[in-house]
């Protein structure tokens, strides 16, 4: 019970600084994701069987706020545990690896999905601009972000680490 | 006669003459080298004692001192902490309310609308869509479709409410489209986001002549904004002989990543037009 609550308290506070902060730091168009990176740092922390519920949810709230469309945060998040959960039982032992490798390829994934979403709503618009001047700045952003958010998570959920598994 | 002159009277009389010869003397000056050489030991003496008598004291009173003066040291550190958090509140509530009055200003300048007053809360997640979100809701009877504005401009309209918050779609987000109409030229065109936030004139035709700096002011046409709010200036344009109209680049005088307070126009209600579009 403590654990979903906790889990729950740093899900809120992860999407308040996100909206409120996180979002404003743009580079160049792109901005860094902290809920993703929370997903991807919880997800190879813990090893809980009714995990993928939170992960449901999370998506579902996400969806529900984003403009965007709604299914983007949910299959993202979902692939993303699926993927850590997967790799928390195989390559376990380098966790913050996982996390970059999470990390990169999650953002690359939601990005993807946002441009084609647009690109079914019918916007048009210069795929090499959206490479460069969001879908790039934003993997940046993450990359940059995965070692705080990482220790952060470790920090606040330290049991959950496979035992004799180093940073 | 003879007692007047007595040996005990004569020695009376030697030290008083004495004592007041030494007295016209000294009343007159001319002892002062010999008090002064006699009294300069006395004072270095005494100057000693009291330097040393000072010293011994600061050396027993010092340690309690010291503490005093680190207890009082922390004590105005404490102070000047809370004085310094103060004038960072103060400065913050002066620009608020700087951009408060400025939106005042604007909503005195137009009183053909009612306005409500709200605060940015937060972005949209995503970085591919512009939308803002405010601390007005339903409770405060903002509706879908309500046009949002600030002092220097356009800002776009609610596209989402629930009680107690609204989102707002930004015109620079890739889904809006704002019919313009541009003061100088004469003509009807209209702007369209983009995902990075860019603005761009399109549907601007051939013949119009549109000089960069001309003013777009909203048409009204469409029924999604009332008309004359200032959208923005015209930065660039491009003409080509094979397209039926020019397109052009738009410069937002309003600076949309740097919101923190806007007003919603409350008399205004968008008419849904989608019914009719073929």
């Amino acid at each position: 019970m403590p654990f979903y609550l906790l889990t729950i308290i740093s899900f809120v506070v992860t999407l308040m600084l996100q909206i409120g902060i996180v979002s404003s730091a743009t580079l160049l168009a792109g901005a860094a994701d902290l809920v993703l990176l929370f997903i991807v740092a919880w997800s190879l922390h813990q090893d809980h069987k009714n995990a993928w519920f939170l992960v449901l949810a999370f998506g579902l709230i996400v969806g529900s706020i984003s403009a965007g469309p709604s299914l983007i945060p949910l299959m993202t998040y979902l692939l993303i545990f699926l993927a850590a959960k997967l790799m928390y039982h195989q390559i376990w032992r380098t966790p913050l690896l996982s996390m970059f490798l999470l990390t990169f390829f999650g953002t690359l994934f939601q990005n993807g999905l946002h441009l084609v979403g647009l690109w079914v709503q019918g916007v048009e618009f210069p795929v090499n601009q959206a490479f460069t001047n969001i879908m790039l700045p934003s993997v940046l952003l993450n990359m940059l972000l995965v070692i705080p958010v990482h220790a952060l998570v470790q920090a606040i959920f330290p049991s959950e680490l496979p035992a004799g598994a180093p940073l | 006669m003879r007692n007047l002159f007595s040996s005990t009277n004569l020695r009376n009389l030697i030290i008083l003459l004495v004592v007041a010869g030494i007295l016209i003397l000294a009343i007159s000056g001319y002892l002062t080298p010999i008090f002064n050489l006699s009294v300069s030991p006395l004072i270095s003496a005494q100057s000693w004692l009291s330097q040393r008598y000072l010293a011994i004291r600061d050396f027993f009173t010092y340690p309690r001192d010291m503490a005093t003066l680190r207890a009082q040291n922390l004590q105005l550190e404490n102070e000047v902490s809370m004085l310094q958090s103060k004038i960072v509140e103060l400065q913050e509530s002066l620009s608020q309310a700087q951009i408060l009055y400025a939106l005042l200003d604007f909503a005195r300048a137009n009183p053909e609308h009612d306005y409500l007053a709200a605060t940015v809360i937060g972005r949209e997640i995503s970085p591919y869509y512009q939308y803002i979100i405010i601390d007005k809701g339903s409770n405060d009877g903002v509706l879908h479709g309500m046009p949002v504005v600030t002092q220097q401009g356009l800002v776009g309209r609610v596209d989402a409410v629930i009680a107690n918050a609204a989102r707002v779609q930004l015109i620079s987000d890739a889904n809006s489209v704002v019919n313009v109409h541009l003061q100088n030229a004469k003509v009807e065109a209209q702007i369209r986001g983009s995902i990075t936030g860019e603005i761009t004139l399109e549907m601007v035709p051939q013949d119009a002549e549109v000089q960069i700096g001309d003013v777009l002011l909203t048409s009204g046409l469409g029924g999604n904004y009332p008309p004359n709010i200032f959208v923005g200036q015209v930065l660039s344009m491009q003409s080509q002989k094979n397209s039926l109209f020019q397109t052009g680049s738009v410069q937002s005088i309003v600076d949309f990543s740097s919101l923190s307070a806007v007003l919603i126009i409350t008399n205004f209600e968008a008419v849904d037009i989608s019914p009719l579009v073929p």
